[in-house]
């Protein structure tokens, strides 16, 4: 690890810190702007660190020792990205204190979100990936009791913690052709579904929001970006022969959680109609980075842009109006973000098979009938407001989702240096 | 018979041991016959350093289980995950047949992929049986685990499987980060092995 990357464990440090203090004294508005004072200095430390242009970040994966650390121009615009759309919902849906230990644990996962990102070792991957998901399991015991779906995350922390650490055992072997490349490529694409929470280790992500609106953060704000990061980092990384099957694999993987969770968005209780099309979404990314390539990388991108903008708003009690605009963004209206980004994946899709560019549009339009009964439901309901500031804030967000369409490719420059 | 084939043994019967304990002693043991077991095996190209601290681990753990009836703050799971309900649930076979069922068709699966498995260029199909054996020993304990201290021992099986075949392939290089990721298990086993299970047996 190079000098210039201390910036990483000071980092990790202040995210223990502002965690703590959120967790000890959360009743309190002084630790968030303390802690909002402190993390502002990591971010801008990681910025004047990284400078704003786009550095590619090298595809190597070692499992023997602890490798390098390479803070990408990615990796730094996700960990930014991931706090902003904390700032977001902290600033929306209000902080009254009783949710100061999922606001702690969220800024505190920040720091293994960053080893994971920044990481090209496996087993150090493993181990990072553990803790992420183990933490949220140990906050999800805790408020809901051990659950079918507290249950099945923590054995899914156990199962990618296995099969991260099994792939990374037999890596060497596999590039000496001594062990199977299929077998590496399973064990890679059971961590990838089961950190992104796509199928068959989808039951709890789905399910996340009923133990409360901000414990399903931790799953859109870290989880999900740091599995797209790993993902793509794996297929553009592994063995040409572990590639094309792991390549292979996550598309079917994520094709078929798109079109499970589309369905059941569409189909199902009003109750978790969000985090249903957010999980099938998550389909959607797994297949577009698995596609690997540019323009596939820049659909998953936008649409997970597109849901920390909108996720901040579903979470608020109130506000009608935002809502409603956030609806109409993630439905894949254009020129909406979600449009933007569906769009790119069926352009992506159709440039490798027709079939699949098919199955992808199936699921927008599933997706698009799940937000218009969401948007009925909204509008049928009690017309609540916020207060004004929160409104405007609110208004504002959802209007971005509209900008993040309009210009998808300066917004995606703008905040994880990329360009499609 | 040949050390290797001896010490191979010794990480499969720690294997077997692993998986079907029970209860806070069980996962004391557990734990030590994992760290002897597969420190033994790790020994074969890694030597005595490898064996120490694969071995240490485990005894480690085991010792801090063992002591933590005295020490409550040692078997903090409790403090950690909140109490927990017990729910009891209807089994076809008490837990114990169906992790030896299980354990039956991982051994064969075990004993069918080793062959196909090598550490780097070296042919090691009873070190790595007995690694391969001790994963899947992991992921049955995770499948069907009742309860936290389960959940723990699994992957303490499933990372001193890996960690000892990552051994066998880069003796030299892997030490230190097999330490780490042998530890973050067993220092979770420590602490979750007392705590109430999720499910009643049968």
């Amino acid at each position: 690890m190079g000098d210039r990357l201390l910036i990483i464990p000071i980092g990790a440090l202040m995210f223990g810190l502002v965690g703590a203090l959120i967790w000890r004294f959360g009743q309190r508005r002084w630790p968030l702007q303390v802690g909002g004072v402190l993390l502002a200095l990591v971010v801008a430390a990681l910025v004047s660190e990284q400078g704003l242009n786009s550095r590619p970040q090298a595809a190597r994966l070692v499992a023997e020792g602890f490798g390098q650390l390479a803070l990408g121009r990615l990796a730094v615009g996700l960990l930014v990205g991931g706090l902003a759309a904390l700032a977001l919902e902290l600033v929306i849906a209000g902080n009254d204190g009783q949710d100061a230990g999922a606001t702690a644990l969220t800024v505190v996962l920040g720091a293994p979100a960053a080893l994971t990102l920044t990481s090209d070792s496996l087993p150090v991957v493993a181990f990072s990936t553990a803790m992420l998901m183990g933490a949220v399991w140990v906050r999800w015991q805790r408020v809901a009791g051990p659950q079918l779906l507290v249950r099945s995350l923590g054995r899914q922390t156990v199962i990618v913690f296995s099969a991260l650490l099994a792939a990374a055992a037999i890596l060497p072997s596999v590039r000496l052709g001594a062990a199977p490349p299929l077998l590496e490529a399973v064990l890679l694409a059971g961590a990838v579904a089961g950190e992104m929470g796509v199928l068959p280790f989808s039951g709890w992500a789905g399910a996340s929001m009923r133990l409360g609106p901000r414990e399903s953060s931790f799953w859109r704000i870290w989880m999900v970006p740091v599995g797209l990061l790993l993902e793509a980092r794996l297929v553009a990384a592994s063995p040409t022969s572990v590639a094309t099957s792991l390549r292979e694999l996550l598309i079917g993987l994520g094709l078929a959680t798109a079109l499970f969770w589309g369905a059941r968005a569409l189909l199902g209780p009003e109750e978790g109609r969000y985090p249903r099309i957010l999980a099938c979404d998550v389909g959607l990314m797994c297949t577009a980075i698995a596609f690997a390539t540019g323009q596939g990388l820049a659909a998953a991108l936008v649409l997970l842009l597109v849901h920390w903008l909108a996720g901040s708003l579903f979470i608020a009690k109130s506000g009608v109006r935002p809502k409603l605009l956030a609806w109409i963004g993630i439905s894949g209206v254009p020129p909406f973000g979600g449009f933007a980004g569906r769009i790119l994946l069926v352009i992506t899709a159709a440039s490798f098979s027709p079939t699949l560019a098919v199955l992808v549009l199936l699921v927008v339009g599933l997706q698009l009938g799940a937000a218009a009964v969401g948007m009925r439901t909204n509008v049928a309901s009690r017309p609540t407001t916020s207060s004004p500031p929160r409104e405007l804030i609110g208004l504002i967000v959802a209007v971005s989702g509209l900008v993040l369409g309009v210009v998808p490719v300066q917004a995606l420059a703008l905040v994880l240096g990329r360009h499609p | 018979m040949t050390l290797a084939a001896l010490l191979a043994g010794g990480g499969f019967l720690a294997a077997a041991i692993a998986l079907l304990s029970v209860g806070p002693l069980g996962m004391a043991i557990s734990a030590l016959a994992l760290g002897l077991g597969l420190g033994g095996v790790a020994s074969l190209s890694g030597g005595v350093p490898d064996f120490s601290v694969v071995a240490g681990v485990g005894t480690g753990a085991a010792v801090l289980i063992a002591t933590g009836r005295y020490f409550p703050g040692l078997a903090s799971g409790r403090w950690l995950l909140g109490s927990s309900p017990i729910v009891g649930r209807e089994r076809v076979f008490d837990v114990r047949s169906l992790r030896l069922l299980t354990g039956i068709g991982g051994l064969m699966a075990a004993r069918l992929l080793a062959g196909h498995l090598g550490a780097g260029t070296v042919s090691t199909q009873g070190p790595a049986f007995a690694c391969l054996f001790a994963w899947e020993v992991g992921v049955i304990r995770v499948a069907t685990g009742r309860g936290p201290s389960d959940l723990a021992l699994g992957a303490l099986c499933v990372a001193m499987g890996s960690s000892t075949f990552l051994i066998l392939s880069a003796p030299h290089s892997v030490l230190a980060i097999s330490a780490l990721v042998i530890t973050l298990p067993a220092v979770a086993l420590v602490l979750l092995t007392r705590t109430a299970p999720w499910e009643t047996g049968s």
